[in-house]
């Protein structure tokens, strides 16, 4: 079977300047071959002048000075004068040993010096972890500068100062920044603390002994971001990042990378939902502060009717079980009360906070009031899980609940079953195998030329095809999917549902009864990955 | 095997690619992908149904033999939590594609 021809791809060309010299050189072989009977006089105190008059005497194979392991020497300074290089090349011929040095190798040498910079073009685009070489920094810089916008230029050199000056605040706010390329923060993956004393030549005061990891403050507000550099997910250094004021719709499950995160504020933006893999961060002692809202973040329920003066802040001051049954009872209360009351349904959020105080209590009796318990998120509610056809498309059905993450605008309210519901989806066809389209479509996610794939197929392909191929390729720029449920990585999503959590007002920041309930959306790979609301209480 | 039985009952059923490979696998793993379940469906009427043989002219063998092996690992794993990959490899992915969305499986 014939592997499919390699589609046109944009690799880094082989430079054109030691072709055409190859090409001269062989014709002037061929004129200077009848004029070269054997070694010409040859003698070490020889000037070497590489001009056409004496092209006899120098030595083609002199030129070489350094180590037979190291090309550099030769590199640098082919590199520091390729125009010399190339001329050189066209005039001094290798005719002088007696023994015959073939094309290849006198190609070889004499067109490292081009080559080399060359190829180190085309490595620059990919993403590379040390950055460290002031050489090849330098060289990416005056790479780029031909293809990027002022802005990017700017934000390039924001961050090569933070660089060059051990700043760990990168401040990018501002600028009115539309998108920033992939590969922008890279860099500061390689930014070092320096100890301090050792500026100052005195013995080490106690307090200069500061942990040498940096934690880098990333400031990208007030910009026109709808999303986000993927190689900000790697800097696992970053302690506060700020992405207030941007038009992010979505955030990227990988956010939960950023493990070290003190600070995260995405207030204002576009949001609907949070992914679910936030929860983990959110469950981690280190975040202190997060700040979401403003932003249009789905309701389970419209918060008018909710309790009069109940907020979250109150909910911080239940320290004690006596606290927590009054509560209760209060709400009990409440519940009776609303049950004669018929015009406003206030029943669901009563029946919320209930669930909530009396899951509270259960964990205040459980550790005996010991611990300091504000760090976890609880799990309140679930949405109807909505399923996916095969190739990710939706197809609308009364029985269906609709995808959360494409919902219209209008809607706020996303209500959701106290405890989590079961699929609607009949469960005989359950399972967690992946279909053979999305296996297909993740092998063919692994092939380099994957944009490219889609130009292969026949002119009356599928539509289904085409639109797996197009998901391969986002999520490829996502950086990969991996599933909510079981952790496969996977390409189209089957399931889709939203979750809510309780939030601590620890870490909710400001409190008012809007932060009471947070809608997480989760995702699964397979028709069988569904909420198990069995397992929920022995945690995820 | 019952491949040659013109009963519709039979346990196993043959599919065929367009360059004459025959496999002969069962019918319930068929049944999996949602084109031969329908082919071999009496109520429908198709000729497949009676003979128990699906030829495929747009599926050649090398894909078709994908697409078994993939049909007997559903059959395989469909109950199970924990389900191991299933490697493709990378110069068959456009061909097992396109089976797979003819196939609807």
């Amino acid at each position: 079977m014939a592997d499919p021809p390699s589609p046109p791809i944009d690799l880094p060309s082989s430079p054109p300047r030691p072709q055409r010299s190859r090409r001269k050189r062989t014709r002037l072989a061929f004129q200077l071959d009848d004029s070269t009977p054997s070694d010409p006089p040859l003698f070490s105190s020889d000037p070497p002048d590489p001009s056409v008059d004496n092209y006899f005497s120098p030595r083609r194979k002199r030129q070489y000075k350094g180590t037979w392991w190291g090309p550099e020497p030769e590199s640098d300074e082919a590199h520091n004068s390729g125009v010399d290089q190339t001329s050189k090349s066209e005039f001094a011929r290798n005719l002088d040993s007696g023994v015959f040095m073939s094309d290849s190798t006198e190609d070889s040498l004499s067109s490292d010096g081009p080559t080399i910079p060359n190829a180190f073009e085309g490595l620059q685009r990919v993403p590379h972890g040390n950055g460290g070489l002031s050489n090849n920094r330098n060289n990416s810089t005056r790479l780029s500068t031909s293809s990027m916008s002022s802005e990017e230029r700017m934000a390039r050199e924001v961050i090569q100062q933070c660089l060059d000056n051990e700043s760990e605040i990168v401040d990018l706010s501002g600028w009115h920044l539309e998108t920033l390329p992939d590969d922008i923060f890279q860099p500061l993956n390689s930014l070092i603390k320096q100890p301090r004393f050792l500026d100052s030549g005195n013995s080490p005061k106690d307090f200069d002994f500061h942990p040498l990891q940096p934690s880098l403050q990333l400031f990208l507000s007030g910009n026109s971001l709808r999303s986000l550099p993927m190689s900000m997910y790697n800097l696992e250094n970053v302690s506060v990042l700020s992405l207030r004021n941007n038009n992010l719709e979505s955030l990227s499950p990988h956010l939960h990378k950023l493990h070290n995160l003190v600070e995260l504020n995405i207030a204002n933006n576009g949001l609907r939902t949070l992914p679910w893999e936030l929860l983990s961060l959110l469950r981690s002692p280190k975040l202190r502060t997060l700040t979401v809202l403003p932003n249009p973040l789905l309701k389970p329920f419209a918060y008018e009717t909710f309790l009069h003066g109940y907020d979250n802040q109150q909910f911080a001051h239940l320290n004690d079980i006596q606290a927590m049954q009054n509560m209760v009872k209060n709400i009990k209360t409440y519940m009776e009360e609303e049950e004669e009351n018929t015009q406003v349904d206030r029943r669901q959020p009563l029946t919320w906070l209930l669930h909530l105080h009396l899951r509270y209590m259960e964990a205040f009796l459980a550790i005996d009031g010991n611990m300091d318990m504000n760090h976890e998120p609880t799990f309140m509610a679930s949405t109807p899980v909505t399923h996916f056809n095969m190739d990710g498309s939706f197809t609308q059905d009364p029985r269906q609940p609709p995808p959360p993450s494409h919902l219209p605008g209008n809607i706020e309210i996303l209500p959701a079953i106290l405890g989590g519901s079961p699929s609607p989806c009949s469960t005989s066809r359950a399972t967690c195998v992946p279909s053979l389209l999305e296996l297909a479509t993740l092998s063919a996610s692994t092939v380099p030329q994957l944009p490219h794939l889609s130009d292969l197929l026949p002119e009356d392909a599928p539509e289904p095809v085409l639109r797996v191929l197009e998901e391969a390729c986002r999520a490829r720029k996502e950086g990969g999917r991996l599933c909510s449920v079981c952790g496969r990585n996977y390409i189209v999503r089957r399931t889709e549902w939203v979750e809510y959590w309780h939030l601590p007002p620890k870490v909710g920041g400001r409190s008012s009864r809007e932060e009471m309930f947070w809608p997480f959306l989760r995702r699964g790979c397979s028709v069988g990955c569904v909420p198990d609301f069995g397992a929920r209480n022995t945690g995820l | 095997m019952a491949e040659k039985e013109p009963s519709n009952k039979s346990e196993y059923v043959t599919l065929v690619s367009n360059d004459g490979f025959e496999f002969v696998i069962k019918r319930s793993c068929a049944n999996i992908a949602g084109t031969i379940e329908r082919m071999l469906n009496p109520d429908h009427n198709f000729a497949e149904a009676v003979s128990g043989k699906c030829h495929f002219e747009n599926i050649n063998g090398v894909i078709l033999e994908k697409v078994c092996e993939y049909l007997y690992y559903h059959e395989k794993n469909k109950d199970q939590k924990d389900v191991p990959d299933m490697e493709i490899p990378a110069e068959l992915c456009l061909e097992v594609l396109m089976a797979a969305d003819y196939l609807s499986v």
